[in-house]
């Protein structure tokens, strides 16, 4: 096909406006994504500093209520109304309260104020206390909870986070219940390796994660199954958590799980290591003043 | 720094922020990581962030883990107690190339220098002194209140990430 130079000119010409439009459209539209995700750092940072703030406003009723719970059923002791309500009351009460933990840890993790404060802990106390708090949670849904504690190693002590480990194995706790079929079992067992590195395994023998879903299930507000015919209790936020409270311990976390046959989670936590100690340099290290700003 | 009297002390954990009105001796440990030392030099207060990863991606939790949260949130931390964005200026530690392999996805340190140097840049506050890149960890210990921050350098000292 033969075209004059004048014609060639002009399709040039229009393709050239044709980019820039192009050009400027996508210009434009970057800008708007650009505000959009400033508007959504500023609303995730509102909503994280707004739920540090009304933690206590909420904690302090919510203990009272399991506190006279536990109260009422001392008192009520002998009338069986009395005592089946208090312990309703006591058991929807500490459910809540789990909930809210939750909701709170996420917010103290999201606004970077949560301060690992690493004790001694008899780890085989530690988890049996953990595991009794669930024994209800657990007969409601009719499954079965045991703690396997190793033969020799009843007595070890681990330097952790008490508060952070508890939210941790409690939420991994929750999920493998929830997740178990009625007449289940949940398993839970922890050792100490070599490297001092505490690894508590909890397994379920429920429905099990297909191997695609298994790095989703980690994100915010993520539950496999959606929607209003789920059957499943909670908000998505859990296992969430416990990724980043392992993170925050320098831990991992790792699931060995497929469909139908259940799942196991194992947490490994090194020994808490950093301490508040200003002499601990490496022997390696060097010690200097870097800079002085009162002299900038 | 030791004139005789008691300063607060406070370990930064990875993926935390701290600043508060009082004197304080910030400390932290660095591999690849990355903290970012923000200080009015009017008013003589400041705060610190660690941040282990650049970006969130938007899934798990929006902790300060990540470099873009961990920049905002510290900027807002100093202004939450009285620091003035105009007589702010930073200090950047970390980002060492601990793991020695010199492939870009592993680079993670150099991921999060850049990370922290274009957000300081976007918020208009001057970098007046930095200690990054490398192979050695750190230990770095801020004086809230002086401005002065030490470093310590040695390739045992990583036991934060």
């Amino acid at each position: 096909m033969n075209i004059t130079d004048e014609e060639l000119i002009e399709e040039l010409l229009n393709r050239f406006a044709k980019s820039r439009k192009a050009f400027s459209d996508l210009s434009v539209v970057n800008r708007k994504l650009l505000e959009m995700n400033e508007l959504l750092e500023r609303s995730e940072s509102l909503k994280s500093n707004f739920l540090s703030n009304i933690r206590n406003e909420i904690n302090n009723p919510l203990n009272v209520i399991i506190g006279l719970a536990g109260q009422l059923a001392i008192v009520g002791a002998g009338n069986e109304d009395i005592s089946s309500l208090s312990s309703l009351i006591g058991a929807e009460a500490t459910h809540l309260d789990f909930q809210l933990r939750n909701i709170f840890i996420a917010a103290e993790l999201e606004a970077g104020e949560v301060n690992p404060r690493c004790v001694k802990v008899h780890i085989a106390t530690s988890l049996r206390d953990l595991v009794d708090s669930f024994r209800h949670t657990a007969a409601k849904k009719n499954v079965a909870l045991r703690l396997i504690l190793p033969e020799y190693e009843d007595g070890s002590l681990a330097v952790l986070d008490v508060e952070k480990f508890q939210i941790i194995i409690s939420n991994l706790l929750s999920n493998a219940i929830e997740y178990s079929t009625d007449g289940g079992a949940v398993e839970v067992s922890f050792s100490v390796g070599g490297d001092g590195c505490l690894h508590v395994f909890v397994q379920d023998h429920g429905v099990g994660i297909a191997s695609d879903d298994q790095l989703r299930i980690f994100d915010r507000f993520v539950q496999l199954e959606t929607g209003t015919t789920r059957s499943h209790l909670g908000q998505g936020l859990g296992l969430s958590i416990t990724k980043s409270l392992v993170d925050l311990m320098q831990g991992s976390i790792e699931l060995n799980s497929s469909l139908g046959e259940g799942t196991l989670f194992t947490v490994i936590l090194p020994p808490c290591s950093i301490l508040d100690d200003e002499d601990s340099f490496s022997e390696a290290g060097n010690l200097f003043i870097f800079d002085d700003m009162s002299e900038a | 720094m030791d004139s005789g009297k008691m300063i607060n002390r406070h370990f930064l954990f990875p993926g935390t922020i701290f600043a508060d009105p009082l004197e304080y001796l910030i400390s932290t440990v660095l591999g690849s990581c990355v903290a970012v030392c923000l200080w009015d030099h009017v008013l003589r207060r400041g705060g610190m962030n660690h941040m282990m990863l650049p970006l969130w991606n938007g899934e798990g939790l929006a902790t300060p883990k990540y470099g873009n949260i961990a920049m905002e949130k510290l900027l807002s931390k100093v202004l939450s107690i009285g620091c003035r964005r105009e007589h702010l200026v930073a200090k950047v530690f970390g980002g060492a190339n601990v793991s020695g392999t010199g492939l870009e996805v592993f680079m993670i340190g150099d991921r999060n220098i850049t990370l922290a140097m274009g957000m300081l840049e976007k918020f208009r506050i001057a970098v007046v002194a930095k200690d990054v890149g490398g192979r050695d960890g750190r230990k770095i210990v801020m004086n809230s209140e002086s401005g002065v921050v030490m470093v310590g350098k040695g390739r045992k000292a990583v036991s934060g990430d």
